[in-house]
Formats: structure tokens, C-alpha cells, sequence
């Protein structure tokens, strides 16, 4: 099977779970693809967890979901040394983060503590319990889930550690069409059961090597670049985009035009993706729902797109 | 570069090495023999059809020959080198060796290597042409051919680049190099000894050392160019122009000429005898062309001060060495200056000598001449009347003689050139008891406005003679202006020029040279063949000595190294900073351009482009207006897009950027309509 085909599998399976978001579930695809680890913020009961599920299923990934809560411990995502008398040794149990995919739900509920513990992790792709340190599974993804923070109890994540996920998505509320099928349509966790496995292991780590030859042009580079400099602008009031940022921006857009089934980026695919992997590190704040000119959309106004850097 | 890979050549590239080498052996045409072209000729001829032969449909090909082939292509050409390599010469033989070596290499080119060396034995072939001819119009020609050899090699290496581009890349080149070509040719030490040449023995039109009738005539048909003079100050009207080259004093019954076997005689070589006497002096400056003989050329009586050059005791100049390049020198001459007023016995008694058994009426006619009248003056006054009354003849298309030649032509032909004439008044006068000789030179010049000097051609060549008269010494009588005086007052009478054409055919170069407009521009032409002469092909070691001490006054010779270090300098660097200064970003290709022209147009019927907006995304504006033209539109702009941000190789991008451009043109012209 090519990768082509692999991929509107992927996307076409995604689909039959998470209805009427072609977009979003195109866009938490590539992230994964990628490499990048995603967050999803929404009101609860929009399908975050839904998704992560079914991403989890069809990339054939080892799933782990963990609920954060406000007195959980770092050891709780972790894992724990604990003496067996049989043995008389310590052995490790070891934590949700050992999985290749781990579900965060509800991150911001836990402690900074806990959060830094797991996004640390996320980083270096490896922990250390007990002096001993432990390589993660690969490929090693985690979909973490956040309510808006004006919710009761939450610890909102620092710009740090916002600035750790590729992507920051809202599914957002579905359209009536698809509605009418979530009211009518099977219980959740059958549909999830039906969604077939496409991706093989070692397909995955072959689609995100192809990813990650995709054409980049200079012309996109200096987009991409011309992009960020607007955000450090002074004239502009949000947080100015790191490197790091742009090398997200330019990752998920390979992705972005990969799963479009092209071999280079045009400035289309950065646009695309640009709101996603930007705005949880402009204003690394919440997402202010459906407001129409988002601080995304100001940076991209300002930049044009056939001349960036003359700008 | 692995040599085991086999080396690929497509069609238009073999064709255009094919093109290079035709050319670059075509420079020598004039030198080589004709067998060797011949063998040469051949061995492209047999490249040419295994080009066109059908099964090479292929886009590439390697370029091999069956061995018998290369092997009879070899012996023919070894062959042909070692039978005429004796008479050749070694220069010649050379020139043939690496011209056939050059010829037939591309027979087979199994690797990027053999290219590489066509290539170079191209351009040194380039550089050798020069030892035959240095005229400015073979300079451009062997340029040109460079430049076709320089574009093969571009195109190469850069196989899609556009076949102009490369021939405009390879000049960009060429001219970047001649800063520095002329500083080397301005600066850097000649060293003559290491860099002499052999000679090459090819035979050139020209005076020779003896004179028979009709040799002259002969060369009246040439329109090489023997030498050129430039005057300071006042020039003598042109019938005065007398240029002696040589005198001949030894007649032998059918020719007169200047040596008796191959050494120079004694008598030559003394030390001239002039009395310099007031009246006209003319000073000039005469650049000679390569003849390969070692005469030279001066108005009587010349003085010079040259270590390269010898006044013989006949007042001719003789160089050091054949002249094989142009050679310059300054000449002063007194028109009036007494030539050798003391004759000795010996001396007189040499310049008397006639075989016994030659020419008898005419010896019959001097005695009686010398009986009938006391005067030596009269006798020479009276010969010329006789050329004068009588019926002779001036004209090229003399009859034939034989035996007793001067006889024949002084009593029965009486029609002849002015070596006839000359030759049959020498002999009288000795005959008669006077001294005399014939002198050969040339007549006359052609003025150039343009370039204020005088050209003299073969064709003004002349005899003339000389007796000695007691008091007077030497004494110049030119029997020609007695039979055809307008030979003298003109460089060439209309009636001769009409001669030479008959002979030389009526589309023939003479024939066109009549036509006034021709003649200006030729005359135009020679100008600049003229300074090409004196500034280029005359800068020789003297003169570069000459040119660095004025500029650069002592030690020059550090500062010479140093102008053209820093010559080096100035073109590398420049060069250097050509690389490293950034590449203007906003510098559009022509694809770019018809964009831009398309969105001019656009904006027009009011769509315009938002700054976030790629052309892509206007498509919907575009749909409104017309749902054809935005089917158009996309196809077009995804070929936007493949140009701007995909990555394709020259080939494709090259075909994208066509087909985009003629995408934008219908475009533009259905939005003009709309």
C-alpha cells in the first residue's frame, strides 16, 4: 500500500468517529505526523478524548489515558520503585508514560509539579525514576486535553511548557448535520471498537521520514521567517514567536502538504496550519472561541505571502 | 568523474564539436597539405554519418568507432606526416601532428577526459594559428572560433542551459579575461629566446632576389600589401616614390640578379658612399610585412639608425633576419645626396659585364652607340627617345620570349612590363660603356586619409635601373616613364587596371576594387588593419622596454611585476566580490514578470491581490467575473506554485517556466477581451 492511500485511510477511518471536522481531524493527523505533541482545549464533552481514542486506534499506538487531578503525584504518571519481598529488590512499576500514546486528560487540573514531570518527559523522550533512567516508547506522542481556563480549579500551563505542543486545536461544536448523527448514531465506545488499525509500526516511522523530506523552498523559509518577525514586532501585542515556533510551523506545514499528497510546501500549507501551531504561543492564553480576527489572522495580514521578507 | 563510466554525448552536442573542430582545422587550411586536410575531412565525415545513421535514436550516445576504422584513420595520417615531413619543415610537420592528432581524437571519446583534451588541443590550435597570420580580422575569426569552443564546454557542464545563454556566458567570460590578457601583453616580460618559433618556409608573394621578364608582371596581379609609410611632415609627389628594395648587377644571359649563387657579394657589403648634400629630406616610417626574405624598402638615399637593419653599399637595406612578423623602423632620406661619386676601376669594370654570346644586336647597338656620340648623357637621352618615337608597348600580358630575350623585345616585340624595359636598358648601357645596374623596388603608394599613411601593394612593384655617371655617381633612369609616363604620374594607369581585371576574372576582388564605394570601404578596412599594426603587432620587446621606462622610469622591472599583480588582483577580486555580494532577492525571472503583468491586468477589472493572499486563493474573485478563465486561472497557478516553491531540476523548470509564460500571454489577452 502506498503512503497516499495510507493516509486517506487514516483520515477517512478518523473521520467516522469525530463527525463534521474534516479540518481539525486533517490537522491532529499532521501534527502526529509530524512528531508533535497536541493539545486539545475545549468545553468537556466536545469529543477531545474521542479523538485521542480513535488516533490512538488507527496509528496502532499502545494507549494510556490518565486523568489528571489536582492531588496527583509526578510518580502517578511516571511509575514507582517498589521493594518486592519475593525478590528483594526494588522493581519498577512503571507509569501511563511508558505507553506510545498517552492522554492527558485535563492537564491543566493537575499540579505544576505533576505538569512539569510530564512535559519534561514530552521533551527529552526519556525519564528518570529513582536515579535510573528510562527511554520512552517510540514514537512517543501525547494528546493532552485542557478546559478554558475560566473553569473552577485549574493551573493554567505556563508559556514554557504551552510552547512543548505543536498544535493547539478546538474541535468546537458540530454542525447540524453532523449533530443530528452524534444524537442518532451508535454508542461511543462501539464506534471506536469498529475503527480498523492502518498504520503499521514501521509504516508510520516510513510516513514521517517522508514527511520530513518534503520540499521547503526559500521562498517559504522567508515566509515562515517574515511570519515570526511580525509577531516580534513591537507594534504587536502578543508573545513573539521563538524559533522553536517556527520550526513547528514548518514541520506541521511539511505535514500539512504531505497529506495533500505534494512534495514541497507552498505558502498555503503555513497558512493552513499557522493558527494551530501558533496561537497557544501568541497570546498563550486561552483560546477566545469563534472571535473572528484572531491574533493569527493579524499576524498573517501582515505578511505578503509573494514578497515576505522585502516587507 | 569515474572513468569507467562511459562518457554520453547527445546529438547537438556532437554536432557542435563536430562544428569546433571543422573550424579550428579550417584556420589552417592554408598550411596544411592537402592530403593531411583530406585525411581530416574524411575522419569527420565518417562522425557525421554514424551521427545521422537511424539506430542512434537514442538521445545520448558514446561516441566509439570500430578499432579498424581508427587504425586506418591513424596510419593514412602517420603516414602521410612522416612522406612529407622533410619538406615540410619542422614547424609545419608539428602543426600537422597535432592538427591530425586534434582531427581525429574525437573518433573516440570514451571519457569526460578525451573531451577535456579536444578541448584544450582546441584552444592551443587557436593560439598557434597566430604564427601564420596576425591581421585583425583573423584575430576576430580565431575569436569567434574560441568562443564556439568555450560554449561547447560550457554546455557540458550545464547541459539545459539555453544554447545562447551559453554562447553569452562563454563571451561574459572571454571578456572578463581581456583586462587581464592585456595587461600580460603590456607588461609581462618577453622573452624571445625561449619563445621563438621555427620557421615556417611557406613561400610568400614578393620581390625575389633575381629578375627575369615577365616576374614582375607577374606580380602586378597581387594585392598583398608589401608595406606601409607613414611621413612626418611633407611626403615627395608620388611619381618621386622610388622604393628601392635591391639592385641586381649580375646578368647572365637570361636574368639579372643580385647575388651570384647564395651569398651576398663582397662589394655589397662595404660601407655605403654618400655625400649627403642639401635639398629635400624626408623622414618616415615603414612597417613591413612579413615577406620571409630580409630585404627592405626606403626612398634614396636613406640614412637610418637601426642595429637590426644594414645599409648595403647599394644603399638598400637589408634586415639582420627574414622578416616573419611586421617589422617598424624610421628612415630619414636625401633626395638629392650623391651615391658613391667615386667609382673604382675594378668596381666599373663589374658593372660593365655582359656575357659574350647574349643578346648580340643589342651589343651590336651599344658599340655603335657609344661610337656615335661622345656624351655618355646622350647616349642615355637617345635610348630613351627610342622608347619614346618608337612603337613600344607598355602592358602587362607581355609576349613570350626565348633566347636572347632582350634582343627579342627590344627590336621585334617592342611590348612589355617595366622589368622588359629596365632589363633591356641596363644591358644597352653596358653594352654602350656605361655602368649601370637595375634597380627593383616598388612605385608609387596608395594615400589612406583615414590613417594618413601610404599603403604599397605587391602590385606597385617596379624595376628601374641605375648607371653611373662620372661627377654624378649613381644616377636613377627609369625607362618605363619614357614608353608609359602615366605609370609613373599614377600608381596604376586606368588601361592596366583594366588588364589586371581581364586576367583576373570579372568577380575577382580586382575587378570589384574599381567601384568607388568599395574602394572607400576598403580603404576604411585598412585603416584599422593599419593601427592594429602599429599598436598591436609592432609592441615588441624595444618597444615595451621603450614604453615601460617612460611609465614606470627606473626599476621597472619589479614595477612591471607589480601593476600586473595587481591587475590580478583587481580581476579576481572582482570576481570574488561578484560571488559573495548578495543575490538581489527581488530580481525576477522572465516567468516572474509575466505575473507580474497578469496581476497589472487583473487589477484592472478590479481584483486585487490581498497581501496574505496567495493567487491561488483569488481564484474565487476570478470565478465571479468568468467561470472559464478561472479554470485557466488554476492550472496556471499551480504552475505558479511548482515554479515558486517545489524543487525541479533545470529541464523541467525550464519547461514549466515555457509553459507558464505562454499560460500567462492567454490569460492576459482573454482578460483584455473581456
Amino acid at each position: 500500500m502506498n503512503m497516499e492511500s495510507l493516509i486517506n485511510g487514516v483520515i477517512s477511518q478518523v473521520s467516522k468517529v469525530v463527525l463534521g471536522k474534516p479540518n481539525e481531524v486533517k490537522l491532529s493527523v499532521a501534527c502526529l505526523l509530524a512528531k508533535g505533541h497536541l493539545l486539545l482545549e475545549d468545553l468537556p464533552g466536545m469529543g477531545k478524548t474521542t479523538l485521542a481514542q480513535v488516533l490512538a486506534k488507527v496509528f496502532g499506538l499502545s494507549f494510556q489515558r490518565t486523568q489528571f487531578t489536582s492531588d496527583m503525584l509526578p510518580s502517578d504518571v511516571t511509575g514507582i520503585s517498589i521493594f518486592d519481598q519475593e525478590q528483594k529488590a526494588f522493581v519498577l512499576h512503571k507509569g501511563p508514560i511508558f505507553s506510545q500514546l498517552l492522554l492527558a486528560d485535563e492537564i491543566n487540573r493537575a499540579s505544576p509539579k505533576t505538569q512539569s514531570a510530564l512535559l519534561e518527559a514530552m521533551e527529552e523522550h526519556q525519564v528518570s525514576i529513582d536515579g535510573t533512567t528510562y527511554e520512552l516508547a517510540s514514537p512517543f506522542f501525547v494528546i493532552a486535553t485542557q478546559n478554558p481556563l475560566f473553569h473552577a480549579g485549574t493551573n493554567p500551563l505556563p508559556e514554557s511548557q504551552l510552547d512543548r505542543f505543536m498544535m493547539r486545536l478546538s474541535l468546537g461544536f458540530p454542525d447540524v448535520e453532523a449533530e443530528k448523527q452524534i444524537l442518532l448514531g451508535k454508542e461511543l465506545k462501539q464506534k471506536i471498537e469498529n475503527v480498523e488499525t492502518v498504520l503499521t509500526h514501521q509504516q508510520l516511522i516510513d510516513i514521517q521520514q517522508a514527511v520530513s523530506k518534503v520540499t521547503v523552498s526559500d521562498a517559504v523559509l522567508e515566509y515562515i521567517i517574515a511570519l515570526c518577525q511580525v509577531s516580534r514586532n513591537d507594534e504587536f501585542s502578543g508573545n513573539p514567536l521563538s524559533p522553536r515556533a517556527g520550526k513547528a510551523l514548518l514541520k506541521s506545514a511539511q505535514a500539512w502538504a504531505f497529506i495533500h499528497q505534494r512534495d514541497y510546501i507552498t505558502p498555503t500549507d503555513v497558512q493552513a496550519v499557522f493558527a494551530s501551531v501558533c496561537e497557544h504561543r501568541l497570546d498563550a492564553g486561552v483560546m477566545e472561541l469563534n472571535s473572528e480576527s484572531s491574533v493569527a489572522s493579524q499576524v498573517l495580514s501582515k505578511v505578503d505571502v509573494l514578497a515576505p521578507i522585502t516587507q | 568523474m569515474s572513468e569507467t563510466k562511459p562518457f554520453l554525448l547527445n546529438k547537438s552536442l556532437h554536432l557542435h564539436l563536430l562544428l569546433v573542430q571543422l573550424s579550428t582545422v579550417a584556420l589552417f587550411a592554408n598550411e596544411l597539405t592537402a592530403w593531411m586536410l583530406a585525411i581530416i575531412a574524411l575522419s569527420f565525415l565518417w562522425q557525421f554519418t554514424q551521427l545521422a545513421v537511424p539506430k542512434r535514436t537514442r538521445q545520448h550516445h558514446s561516441v566509439s568507432t570500430p578499432k579498424l576504422v581508427t587504425v586506418l584513420f591513424a596510419l593514412a595520417g602517420a603516414g602521410v606526416i612522416v612522406v612529407n615531413s622533410k619538406s615540410l619543415g619542422l614547424l609545419l610537420a608539428m602543426v600537422h601532428l597535432i592538427c591530425f592528432a586534434y582531427g581525429i581524437k574525437s573518433l573516440e571519446i570514451k571519457s569526460r577526459k578525451d573531451f577535456y583534451i579536444i578541448i584544450l588541443i582546441g584552444l592551443f590550435l587557436h593560439a598557434c594559428a597566430f604564427i601564420f597570420i596576425q591581421s585583425i580580422w583573423y584575430a576576430l575569426v580565431v575569436l569567434t572560433v574560441i568562443l564556439l569552443n568555450l560554449a561547447l564546454l560550457y554546455r557540458i557542464f550545464s547541459v539545459n542551459v539555453a544554447h545562447l545563454k551559453s554562447y553569452l556566458s562563454s563571451l561574459k567570460l572571454l571578456a572578463f579575461s581581456v583586462p587581464f590578457a592585456v595587461a600580460l601583453f603590456v607588461f609581462f616580460p618577453r622573452l624571445s629566446p625561449f619563445w621563438q618559433v621555427p620557421l615556417a618556409n611557406t613561400a610568400k608573394t614578393g620581390l625575389g632576389s633575381d629578375v627575369q621578364p615577365g616576374d614582375i608582371a607577374k606580380l602586378a596581379l597581387s594585392d598583398a600589401l608589401a608595406f606601409r609609410v607613414e611621413f612626418a611632415g611633407k611626403a615627395p609627389s608620388k611619381s618621386q616614390m622610388y622604393w628601392r628594395a635591391m639592385t641586381m648587377s649580375y646578368y647572365d644571359g637570361k636574368k639579372w640578379s643580385r647575388n651570384n649563387g647564395n651569398r651576398l657579394p663582397f662589394y655589397l657589403m662595404q660601407k655605403p658612399n654618400i655625400n649627403y648634400l642639401s635639398g629635400d629630406t624626408y623622414q618616415y616610417q615603414v612597417m613591413a610585412e612579413a615577406s620571409n626574405r630580409s630585404w627592405l624598402f626606403s626612398l634614396d638615399t636613406a640614412r637610418l639608425d637601426n642595429n637590426k637593419i644594414t645599409q648595403l653599399a647599394d644603399f638598400s637595406l637589408i634586415s639582420d633576419k627574414p622578416i616573419t612578423k611586421t617589422v617598424n623602423y624610421q628612415v630619414v632620406s636625401f633626395a638629392n645626396a650623391g651615391k658613391e661619386l667615386n667609382l673604382a676601376n675594378r668596381a666599373k669594370r663589374f658593372y660593365l659585364r655582359i656575357p659574350e654570346d647574349s643578346n648580340p644586336k643589342l651589343q651590336r647597338l651599344g658599340q655603335e652607340l657609344r661610337q656615335r656620340f661622345n656624351d655618355k648623357q646622350q647616349i642615355i637621352d637617345h635610348v630613351l627617345n627610342q622608347f619614346r618615337q618608337q612603337p613600344y608597348f607598355y602592358t602587362l600580358e607581355p609576349p613570350v620570349l626565348v633566347d636572347n630575350s632582350l634582343d627579342q623585345f627590344y627590336f621585334d616585340t617592342q611590348t612589355g612590363f617595366c622589368e622588359h624595359y629596365a632589363s633591356t636598358f641596363a644591358f644597352l648601357m653596358r653594352a654602350a660603356g656605361i655602368p649601370a645596374r637595375l634597380v627593383t623596388g616598388y612605385l608609387g603608394g596608395e594615400y589612406n586619409q583615414q590613417g594618413n599613411y601610404y599603403s604599397i601593394y605587391q602590385y606597385d612593384a617596379h624595376a628601374w635601373t641605375e648607371v653611373w655617371l662620372e661627377g654624378q655617381g649613381w644616377v636613377s633612369v627609369d625607362p618605363t616613364s619614357a614608353v608609359s609616363p602615366e605609370r609613373v604620374s599614377d600608381d596604376m594607369s586606368n588601361a592596366l587596371r583594366q588588364q589586371r581585371v581581364n586576367i583576373a576574372g570579372a568577380f575577382s576582388w580586382q575587378a570589384f576594387s574599381t567601384n568607388a564605394l568599395i574602394a572607400k570601404l576598403k580603404m576604411q578596412i585598412e585603416a584599422i588593419d593599419y593601427q592594429w599594426n602599429r599598436l598591436v603587432l609592432s609592441y615588441t620587446v624595444e618597444k615595451q622596454t621603450e614604453f615601460l621606462k617612460t611609465l614606470l622610469g627606473q626599476g621597472r622591472l619589479w614595477k612591471a611585476a607589480l601593476v600586473m599583480l595587481l591587475t590580478f588582483v583587481l580581476v579576481v577580486g572582482l570576481l570574488w566580490y561578484r560571488d559573495l555580494r548578495p543575490k538581489q532577492l527581488n530580481r525576477r525571472s522572465n516567468w516572474q514578470l509575466q505575473f507580474d503583468k497578469l496581476f497589472i491586468q487583473l487589477s484592472k477589472i478590479g481584483i486585487t491581490r490581498e497581501p496574505s493572499q496567495l493567487p491561488l486563493q483569488m481564484i474565487n474573485d476570478i470565478e465571479k467575473v468568468n467561470r472559464s478563465l478561472a479554470v485557466d486561472y488554476q492550472q496556471l497557478c499551480l504552475n505558479y506554485e511548482r515554479l515558486s516553491y517545489s524543487q525541479l531540476n533545470a529541464k523541467d523548470n525550464m519547461a514549466i517556466a515555457k509553459q507558464f509564460i505562454e499560460q500567462c500571454k492567454k490569460f492576459n489577452k482573454q482578460l483584455k477581451r473581456l
